[in-house]
Order: C-alpha cells, then sequence, then structure tokens
C-alpha cells in the first residue's frame, strides 16, 4: 500500500505540474496545448544541462529556462502576432519534439536518448519523522523536492488566482475581455503573464520528469502527460482544488494501471479513464447549464 | 417581377460577359493572393533549415539535395513518396471538409487508428472471402469506424455546444489506447516481438501499382478524392451549404441550410476519411496492426491543411510536399551527417510560422467588414 | 437653469465632429451641461448620440471641435483619461464579469491591497463597497455574484462602479433599454438620488416618458447635429418628438398600390404568438395581426421591444412558447426555416453581415444560397458555373448592384450594394410573404430609394410585406398600416392615413396616443 501511495504520488506530480500550468492560461481564456512542448524540453535541457554542469541547482535552473523560453514562443506567436492558439500550441509541440531529438542525433550521436553515466541526484526529502504522518507519510518520505513544491504551489495557486490583483485581472480577462478592459486592465500583459507561469510550471513538471527518478531523457518522453495535465485542469473545473484532485485521480489510475498489467481490467482502458472523464465533464456542465436555464424557462412561462 | 428599366444598367449587363482570357487571369491573380503567404512561410522555413544544415554539416547542398530530390532517384522510392503521401492527402482531405462546415476536428489520429485497427481486424476475421470484397469491406468498416469516432464530438459540439478541439483532443488519446489495448490482447500475434496484429490474409493485400514496385492502389483511390472533394466543395449545392454554414452559421440557418445537422456530416466524412486512410495503410503496407504505426500523420495533415488553405487541390501539392520532406529525411541521413530529425524541427517551425499569417489575414478581413 | 451656470458648464461642446470614413456620424454638435443637472440628450437612432458618448468617455477621438470640463480645454485620449476628468459611464453592453461578486466587480483593476500590495485586502474592498452601495441607497450585497443578479440590479452595480472612481459627470447611455418596467422607475429614482447628492447627469435616450419623468433640461441631436437645449419644464411630449424627429428625410411615393379593400383573404396571419428569451424573459407577448396580398404592415417602435425576435419567429429562426403562424391558412408554426423559404417566406434581416450574407463567400453563391435546385442552377447533381454566373449577373443588372461581378466577395462591397444583393435574393424568388428588417440601414440615400420601390413593388405583386424599422419617416412611407411593438407587445395598429410621426412616437415610448388628434 505504502508503495502504492508512493508510486501514485509520483505519477501525480508532473500531470499536477501541467494541470496548474495549463489552469493559469485557460482562466486568461487560452487553451494551453503547448504544455506537452514546454515538458518535453524542460525534461531534455535538465539532463543535458545536468550533465554538462554536474550541477542540480543549475540544470534545474535551465529546465525552468527553457520552459520559460517555450511559453515565450508561445505567446508571442499567439498573442503579439495573432496566431491561433491551438495551431501554435501543436506547433511549440512539434518543435519541441524536433528539436529535442535533433540534438540528441546531432550532438549526443545517439536518436535513442541521453543517458548520462552519473547525473547529480534531485535532492529529496527523507526524514523518519515523515512516516510517522498516518496514510501520506510513507508516501512523502523520499519523493523530490518538486514533488512538495508542487504540493505546496497548489494554494500558492490559489491564493496568486483568487487573492492577488493579477489573479482578478487575469480572470477578468479570460471571462469577459471588454470588461476587463473597461476596468483598465492590459489584456494582453495579463495573458502573456499567465503564459509565462505556465511556462514554468510546465518546466518544473519536466524536470520533475527527467531528474527525479530517471536520470535520463527519451524522446517523447513526456508521452503525453501535458495533455492529461490539460485534461485533468478540464475535469476538475479549471480551479486548483479540482485540479489537484483529477491529477491525483489520474495519477493513481496510472500508478494503479501499471501495477494491473497482468490484472483482469486492461492497463490500457485505466490510462484512458482521464480522457473519458475530461470530455464526461464538459459535456455534463454544459448539459447542466441547459437544463438550468431550461427549467428557469418554464417556471417564467407558467408563471 | 418589376425591376426598373434604367438604360445605365442594361448597357452595364455585358461587362459581366467574361472571356476565356480574363477567367484565366483571374483564376492567376486569385491563386496568386491565396498562396503568396504560405509560400513564404514554407521559403523561410526551408531558409532556415538549411542555414542549420549549413552549421551542421559539411555538405549542405548534398544534404539538400537529398531531401528533395532523394524522393525521385529510383521508382521504389517514387512509390514509398506516392505511399506516404497517400495517409496525408486523405486526412487533410476530410479536415478541409471539417474546417470548412466550421468545425475544427482535430482528433484525425484517432480516427486513423480506429480506421486502421477496424479494417485489419474485419479482414483478420474474414480470411476466406475473396480479394475484391474483403478489401471493399475492410476499408468501409475502416471508414465507418473513423466516422463514428467523428460523431461524437460533432454531436457533442452541436446539442451541448462542447467545444471540439477538446473532446477531438482527448479522443486522440482514447483511440490510441484503445487500439493499443485491442493489439496487445484480441488481435496480437503472438508470434511477433512487440504489439502487432497477426499477419492479415494475403488477398487483402492492396494490388500494385504497375511500375512502381512499393505503390499500390491505395495512393490512386487517394488520388481520386482530390477531384472529388473539390467538386463535392466547391460545385454541389451540398458543398455550398456546409461552406456557408462554416463562414457564417447564422446566415446560413437564415437562408434555410440545416446547419447543425451539415456540421454532424462534415465530421462524418472526415472521420471516414481519416479512417479510410488507416485502412490503406493496413491493406497496403503494413499488412497488419501496429501500434505506433503512425509518425503524427493526424498532426502533419492538419498543417498540410492549412498550409494547403483549406483547398482541395493545394492539399494534393502540400501533402506531397510533406511526404517528400518526411522521406526525403531519411535519405538525407543515410548519405549525409543530417539527422532526420532535422524535418520534424522544422515541421514545428512551419506551423508556428503559418499560423501567424493564417490568422492575420482573417483579422484584416473582419476589421475590413467591420468597418463596411 | 438660471443663466450663471449655463456660462459656466461643467461640460462644454463646441463644434465636434467625427466621421468614419465616408460616413459622417457627427456633423456638428454644441452642449453645455452645467453642474448638478440631469441633462437627456435624445435623438432618433443613427442621430450621432453613442458616438458623441463614446468621443466623451474617450473610446473615440473627435475629428474637429473643442471639449472643455469645468472650463478648461481637455484632451479624452482614453478612458482612463475619461476617468481623470471625472467622467464615468455606464454603457449599454455592461462591462461587468459574471462570476465575480459585486464588490469584486466595484474594484476589479483597483482592489485595496495589503501585505505590501501583493495581496488583495477583500475585507476592506467589501467594505468600500458596503458603504459606497449604502450611501447610494442601493438594495445589493456586496458580496452577491453578479451573474445572480437582474439586469436592474446589474446597472446598478455599473453605476456605482463608474461612482467609485469619484466621477462628477456620470453618463447613462440608453440605460433603459434594457429594463423592465418597474425597474425603469426604480432607475429614474436612483437618478434622482445621484442628482441630491451633486452628481451631474447625462442621459441619453429616445423614450420621451423618462425624459419627461427625469431631466432637468433636454438637449436633442438629429442627423449628427444639435438641434436645441430646452428646459424641460413646461415642454410636451410632443414637442420634443417634433425636435427629434424633424421633418420627414426622404418621401417614397406609393401611388402605385390599390386600396386594401380590393384584396383577399390574409397572406399570413399570426396569433397569439409568445417566445422567451435564454433566461425566460418573455420577448414576444401574445402578438397578433394579419397581412393581406399586396399589403405593406410596418412594425414601429424603439429597438429591442420584440421586432427582431417578431422576425426570427415568423422565419423559423426562433422557437416560439404558444401561438400559431399560418401561410394562407396552412399553420407553419412548427416549420423550419428552409422549409417556410420552400413555401414562399422571404426574410431580408436587420443585420447583413449577420443573418443577411457570408461576406467571404462571392455575390454568386450569396445571390444562389440554398436555393440551387430551385433557381434551376443544378445540371445532374452538379452546379453549372456557367448558369451561376448568367444567374448571378442577371441579377446584378437588375438590382443594379454595383462595384460586383459573379465571383467577388461580398464583403467588399458598400453596405448599399451588400443590401441590394440580399434584396436580389430574397425577391427573386417571388416570394408570398416578405419579412424585412431596417431595410436601409447603413445605406447611402440612391440605394435606400431603390430599395423601397423594390420593396413597394413586391408587394404590387401581391406579395404581403412585413416591414420593421425603427425609422419612423420609412414606416410611415411605405406602409399601409402601422402597428407599434413595446415590450414584446403590438400596443395598437394604425391605418396609415391615420399615423403621424407624432402620434407614433408617443405610442413608442409607452405614451397616450390620444395626446394629439
Amino acid at each position: 500500500m505504502n508503495q502504492f501511495l508512493y508510486a501514485a504520488l509520483l505519477a501525480t506530480t508532473p500531470v499536477l505540474l501541467a494541470a496548474l500550468a495549463a489552469m493559469f492560461t485557460q482562466r486568461a481564456n487560452i487553451l494551453n496545448v503547448a504544455v506537452e512542448g514546454m515538458m518535453l524540453t524542460a525534461a531534455f535541457v535538465a539532463i543535458a544541462v545536468g550533465q554538462a554542469t554536474g550541477s542540480v541547482a543549475v540544470a534545474l535552473v535551465a529546465a525552468l529556462l527553457a520552459g520559460l523560453l517555450m511559453a515565450l514562443v508561445f505567446g508571442v506567436v499567439t498573442l503579439i502576432l495573432h496566431a491561433d492558439p491551438l495551431v501554435a500550441g501543436l506547433g511549440i509541440n512539434l518543435l519541441a519534439a524536433g528539436v529535442t531529438v535533433f540534438l540528441l542525433e546531432r550532438v549526443y550521436r545517439n536518436p535513442g536518448g541521453l543517458r548520462p553515466d552519473s547525473f547529480p541526484d534531485l535532492w529529496r526529502v527523507e526524514a523518519d519523522w515523515l512516516e510517522a504522518i498516518p496514510v501520506v507519510g510513507p508516501a512523502l518520505n523520499g519523493q523530490s523536492v518538486i514533488v512538495y513544491l508542487a504540493i505546496l504551489l497548489v494554494p500558492v495557486s490559489s491564493i496568486v488566482l483568487y487573492r492577488t490583483p493579477l489573479g482578478y485581472a487575469l480572470r477578468a480577462a479570460g471571462e469577459d475581455e471588454a470588461a476587463a478592459r473597461a476596468a483598465g486592465i492590459n489584456v494582453p500583459r495579463v495573458r502573456l503573464t499567465a503564459v509565462l507561469f505556465s511556462g514554468l510550471l510546465g518546466g518544473l513538471a519536466g524536470a520533475q520528469l527527467s531528474m527525479a527518478t530517471l536520470h535520463f531523457f527519451l524522446p517523447d518522453m513526456t508521452s503525453g502527460r501535458g495533455f492529461l495535465g490539460l485534461a485533468a485542469m478540464l475535469f476538475g473545473g479549471a480551479t486548483p482544488g479540482g485540479s489537484v484532485a483529477a491529477s491525483a485521480l489520474f495519477g493513481a489510475a496510472g500508478a494503479a494501471g501499471d501495477r494491473l498489467q497482468s490484472g483482469a481490467i486492461p492497463n490500457q482502458l485505466v490510462l484512458a479513464l482521464p480522457y473519458i472523464a475530461a470530455i464526461v465533464a464538459l459535456s455534463l456542465s454544459k448539459a447542466g447549464v441547459l437544463r438550468r436555464v431550461r427549467a428557469k424557462r418554464k417556471v417564467k412561462a407558467t408563471s | 417581377m418589376s425591376t426598373t428599366t434604367d438604360p445605365t444598367t442594361a448597357v452595364a449587363a455585358d461587362a459581366y460577359q467574361e472571356t476565356r482570357g480574363d477567367a484565366l487571369r483571374r483564376r492567376v491573380r486569385e491563386t496568386w493572393s491565396a498562396s503568396r503567404r504560405p509560400l513564404i512561410a514554407v521559403l523561410l522555413t526551408l531558409v532556415f533549415g538549411f542555414l542549420l544544415v549549413v552549421v551542421v554539416s559539411d555538405d549542405p547542398v548534398l544534404a539538400y539535395e537529398q531531401l528533395f530530390l532523394g524522393n525521385f532517384s529510383s521508382p521504389a522510392n517514387i512509390g514509398n513518396l506516392l505511399m506516404r503521401t497517400a495517409p496525408l492527402l486523405l486526412i487533410a482531405t476530410g479536415i478541409v471538409f471539417s474546417f470548412r462546415a466550421g468545425i475544427f476536428n482535430v482528433g484525425a489520429e484517432g480516427q486513423l487508428y480506429v480506421g486502421a485497427i477496424s479494417a485489419a481486424a474485419v479482414a483478420l476475421s474474414l480470411p476466406t472471402l475473396p480479394a475484391v470484397p474483403l478489401i471493399v469491406v475492410s476499408m468501409v468498416a475502416g471508414m465507418a469506424a473513423g466516422a463514428a469516432l467523428a460523431w461524437i464530438p460533432g454531436q457533442l459540439k452541436v446539442r451541448l455546444n462542447v467545444d471540439e478541439v477538446v473532446t477531438t483532443l482527448m479522443l486522440n488519446f482514447i483511440a490510441l489506447l484503445l487500439t493499443s489495448y485491442l493489439v496487445s490482447k484480441p488481435l496480437r500475434d503472438p508470434t511477433a516481438y512487440g504489439a502487432t496484429s497477426r499477419l492479415l490474409p494475403s488477398q487483402s493485400f492492396l494490388p500494385q501499382i504497375p511500375g512502381l514496385p512499393t505503390a499500390n492502389i491505395g495512393f490512386l483511390i487517394a488520388l481520386v478524392m482530390v477531384p472529388v472533394a473539390w467538386l463535392v466543395l466547391f460545385r454541389t449545392p451540398w458543398g455550398a451549404e456546409l461552406r456557408a454554414a462554416g463562414s457564417n452559421l447564422r446566415f446560413a440557418e437564415a437562408v434555410g441550410v440545416r446547419a447543425k445537422s451539415q456540421i454532424i456530416r462534415a465530421m462524418l466524412v472526415s472521420g471516414s476519411l481519416a479512417g479510410l486512410a488507416g485502412s490503406i495503410y493496413v491493406l497496403g503496407i503494413g499488412h497488419r496492426f501496429e501500434q505506433n504505426f503512425s509518425p503524427g500523420f493526424g498532426l502533419i495533415a492538419l498543417t498540410v491543411a492549412l498550409l494547403a488553405r483549406l483547398h482541395p487541390v493545394a492539399v494534393l501539392l502540400t501533402s506531397l510536399f510533406y511526404a517528400a520532406m518526411l522521406n526525403g529525411a531519411a535519405y538525407m541521413q543515410i548519405t549525409t551527417d543530417v539527422p532526420r530529425s532535422l524535418v520534424s524541427l522544422l515541421t514545428g517551425l512551419l506551423v508556428v510560422l503559418m499560423t501567424v499569417e493564417f490568422r492575420r489575414r482573417h483579422r484584416a478581413r473582419v476589421q475590413k467588414e467591420a468597418g463596411a | 437653469m438660471d443663466a450663471s451656470t449655463a456660462d459656466h458648464p461643467i461640460l462644454h461642446l463646441q463644434g465636434i465632429r467625427k466621421t468614419f470614413g465616408s460616413k459622417v456620424a457627427i456633423d456638428s454638435i454644441d452642449l453645455a451641461v452645467a453642474a448638478g443637472e440631469v441633462h437627456a440628450i435624445c435623438g432618433e437612432n443613427g442621430a450621432g448620440k453613442s458616438t458623441l458618448m463614446n468621443i466623451l468617455a474617450g473610446i473615440h477621438q473627435p475629428d474637429a471641435g473643442t471639449i472643455s470640463v469645468r472650463n478648461r480645454p481637455v484632451d479624452i485620449a482614453g478612458p482612463a483619461e475619461a476617468a481623470r476628468l471625472g467622467i464615468g459611464m455606464v454603457h449599454q453592453h455592461f462591462t461587468l464579469v459574471p462570476s465575480m461578486t459585486v464588490a469584486e466587480n466595484i474594484f476589479l483593476g483597483r482592489q485595496p491591497r495589503r501585505w505590501r500590495g501583493l495581496v488583495v485586502d477583500r475585507a476592506a474592498m467589501r467594505d468600500a463597497a458596503a458603504e459606497l452601495i449604502s450611501r447610494y441607497g442601493f438594495e445589493l450585497r456586496p458580496d452577491q455574484r453578479v451573474r445572480e443578479l437582474t439586469v436592474g440590479q446589474r446597472q446598478r452595480v455599473e453605476i456605482i462602479k463608474a461612482l467609485a472612481f469619484d466621477a462628477e459627470i456620470l453618463i447613462l447611455d440608453e440605460p433603459t433599454a434594457v429594463l423592465t418596467p418597474a425597474e425603469v422607475d426604480d432607475l429614474m429614482k436612483v437618478i434622482g438620488v445621484l442628482r441630491d447628492r451633486g452628481r451631474t447627469v447625462l442621459f441619453i435616450t429616445h423614450k420621451l416618458r423618462e425624459v419627461k419623468a427625469v431631466a432637468d433640461r433636454v438637449s436633442v441631436i438629429r442627423h449628427g447635429r444639435s438641434v436645441g437645449t430646452r428646459d424641460n419644464a413646461g415642454l410636451s411630449e410632443s414637442e420634443i418628438a417634433d425636435l427629434m424627429v424633424g421633418r420627414a428625410v426622404f418621401l417614397a411615393e406609393r401611388k402605385q398600390v390599390p386600396p386594401r379593400t380590393d384584396r383577399g383573404d390574409d397572406h399570413l396571419t399570426v396569433a397569439g404568438l409568445t417566445s422567451v428569451d435564454a433566461t425566460g424573459r418573455a420577448v414576444l407577448e401574445d402578438v397578433t395581426f394579419g397581412i393581406r396580398p399586396g399589403e405593406v404592415l410596418g412594425i414601429a417602435g424603439v429597438e429591442g421591444n420584440g421586432q427582431t425576435e417578431l422576425a426570427e419567429a415568423l422565419t423559423g429562426l426562433r422557437s416560439v412558447v404558444s401561438g400559431r403562424v399560418a401561410l394562407d391558412g396552412t399553420d407553419i408554426t412548427g416549420w423550419s426555416a428552409g422549409r417556410r423559404r420552400g413555401a414562399g417566406v422571404a426574410f431580408i434581416p436587420e443585420d447583413r453581415l449577420d443573418r443577411g450574407l457570408s461576406p467571404t463567400m462571392s455575390v454568386a453563391e450569396n445571390l444562389a444560397a440554398s436555393n440551387y435546385g430551385r433557381a434551376g442552377l443544378v445540371r445532374r447533381r452538379l452546379i453549372s458555373q456557367a448558369a451561376l454566373r448568367r444567374f448571378a449577373a442577371e441579377q446584378i443588372r437588375r438590382y443594379d448592384i454595383r462595384g460586383a461581378a459573379p465571383e467577388t466577395p461580398v464583403g467588399t462591397l458598400s453596405g448599399g450594394n451588400m443590401q441590394k444583393v440580399v434584396l436580389a435574393r430574397e425577391l427573386a424568388r417571388e416570394p408570398r410573404v416578405l419579412v424585412v428588417s431596417q431595410p436601409t440601414r447603413g445605406v447611402d440615400i440612391g440605394a435606400s430609394e431603390f430599395v423601397h420601390r423594390q420593396i413597394l413593388a413586391a408587394a404590387a405583386q401581391g406579395c404581403a410585406v412585413l416591414l420593421i424599422s425603427s425609422e419612423l419617416s420609412e414606416v410611415l412611407a411605405l406602409s399601409d398600416r402601422i402597428g407599434v411593438m413595446l415590450r414584446g407587445r403590438i400596443v395598437d395598429v394604425l391605418d396609415a392615413a391615420d399615423a403621424t410621426e407624432t402620434r407614433l412616437g408617443l405610442l413608442m415610448s409607452g405614451g397616450r396616443a390620444e395626446v394629439e388628434a
């Protein structure tokens, strides 16, 4: 059980970070499919820089900067050059996949991946007292700092979104652009800030993926975790609480899927659940809105 | 109908009788203005790619030569080029239909996969059927599966106004995982290494094109879709109504077009063409269903369609161009020290450059209308 | 208003002019608003009221003229500058974020902060909002979410939002357009409170009853020019109506139409038609009328009183709660838009670019739209390009559509020529019923006359015409009978011979018809 919780938390973290990344842009009304590319680039840069410098701190910072850079490209292209966010986002993902494999082939002469002989370990939090915490303690013990950071980022995101002037501006810009402009909010700037936030979070997700346990980079190693984060965010109603709940659910399903390899329920169908959940959640919320309107209409018509 | 019989307007009628030369000149002008910007995006990408090749390679000219001309160095290479073009052409044509109807189907990858596995499953389960009926039934099964997968987001969009971009994206993953399950359990070839289906009955293999050993009639089927799609979109009342629904839904409704059913139909066409692409791949090239058989055809076809500005004839050119790049990359890698992933990088760059152009024009048009 | 305050107005406009391309929105406007007064600005649709307000709000810059605030010439470069000058604006379309609370909306973009400005001080924000609300005696709770409020309550949030900027001059743009009568009464009280608190209120409207109820002075604008400013006291509603409308600007002649007694049964019969909007509010209530072959029934009314919805309900674009629409006795209430068109219902919508045309498609495709089979353009299931071209060229000639070849994208034409494309498409089918809405909006004079002639010609051919227009002169010139719509109802139907602009204007604004004989 403890092992399972540990694995579930490990699987949840990148999805959660991707979900939070997508949440900030979603709240500013940008569907962020580029999270995947941001993560992938960061994962690669983390390993490449870690190998070159031998410093985990430098590698981590480089990964964040890589995520930020991809976000900047995405932001400039969509917000300043008015490209379609969907197509540009998919383009960013292609670009990330292309650049990483190109560098693998060209610089590292190995298209199969980048596996440094030695790689500095990402800081882990290991303490016996953690074991004493009921249920979650054993799952937490030995996880990387990024896992702790991700957990901490849930309330932080909530505060940023609901308690800061930036959060208000961001939500207003996403919900009603005209209202935001009328309130003197610089809508493009606020949106760009949201995109850059998502770059940092995506960078963190990528770093966790390649640095925390694996210490190597493989082409397409994100394998859809960015989209999984997107699904979790949508399933969670684009709120920090909903995102963490959905991510935990998806992470647990993923960890369970790994263990069910030989079980009765096919692994792939378990892994498909998050995406089905996202579609169902969206459909239900839309259907609910329609039903409420219809009910109201009936009431008014009969009164 | 009574109208004015103003002499000045009566004279003007002749002005609309266009001569052949005028019509030709007009078409050339229109084509140029539509293709100018995509051409610039392609050119910029190729120039950037060349600069990159100059940096990494000792023989940049040879690398670029291989990238494009390598495709034509032998009949086998030409055949491979055509077979690489076929799925792109079919999927992109389907995407043209959906985008023209105003619904953004980005789920072609999933539709391709369910189409491929359905065709494979049908061919495997009817091994005694003769060649022609087996091929037809398999293809129909593939098209039906693709259409069914596209029908879901269409209905959700029309009935509940659920954003089709999100649903089609999510359905891609669902379809990929579903086919992965099917190929790892019920359809799996126990003797093969990795997740592949059993080998299809040999009479289901698509016949070769004479003279091109590596090409089969799958390409011809795809090629036929070009004029068919063009005719349907631009020369039938149905196509006109579909485009009306896509360009201005409220207008379409007001003139009596059943816009919602047009959207569903466009999704069905879009999904079935992606499913057909999957069938042709399985029946013509793979002869079995392999997980990960697609190098992202769905996504590449989306760029193919957008680069062609959603015109079926231009889609033929852009899918040939992309297929040449994809295959040429391999020839380039063999001959020179430039890795084939250069092409993935350029693809990403091209998409980003292209959409910048795409939307700017759109905005300019909207502003013009607003001012009118 | 005594002379001393009028000489030192808080807001003074002189010779303001604004053009958009070739269109003159405001020709020359002079206006002096005294501090602490409620000043109504009246004018018909298209008179230039909204442009004027947008200039004051800093959204548009005038081409000529000067604006002085508190006797200092100013240049209102943007909304922020307007706010700095103490000008607050409440737009017709609210700028509120529905998921946020009243307090959050009031302070959006300028919240009180703590923790070195990092975090919004929500308690302080709520208290400040509560203080503002109670100062003006509004019935609102700071913690209510805006999406749960009624339209009237939302408007009050907008007003407080404007006042929270310390606006001394508050501009209300058509504030009653979206309100129910009870809410309108509440708004009148609110305006009274604002005046008591020393604010200056600029109140833009074309509803005379409201002007009479609340204004100190009235300025009238007509065709982008100031007509004059009067004290409200001693001014009658009909005098304001006369000022607003002026003398008729065009006179289409319709002598060729025979008197309606000669005609048979109604082509189009509408009985008890009722429809509601998404929030359940009735937008059409018990609408009943009939139109005979060859008859033009005009519908006059202030926009937003159900005219759009009536046109949609008749053409199959809006579902109805109850009531019946019949075409020559056949019940078509449940028919789709396409089926109604097939049966001979034609529709010229109020907004060409919204429902009338697909701007990116060609003139030929817009002319044929969904009508290829009927127009004989389909050969062996394919559209014959030669036939389509001939068809389009013929329509272009007959309807004098200028600057157009069959393959020209319709969006590149001028407003008048775009309207002719719509007209050609709808009339070429020789409809039995024509529903036409705002046929000459944004159309130049020459094309307007052409459009009017074509509508009358269609009627002369036996078509039953429903003409919806907010231009009184247009309705008067073309109609046999005129119905007046108010809040989703047809309040009265007059014979054209009995109708005058003043009388219609009074009915439109909810006044009594018997004021003038």
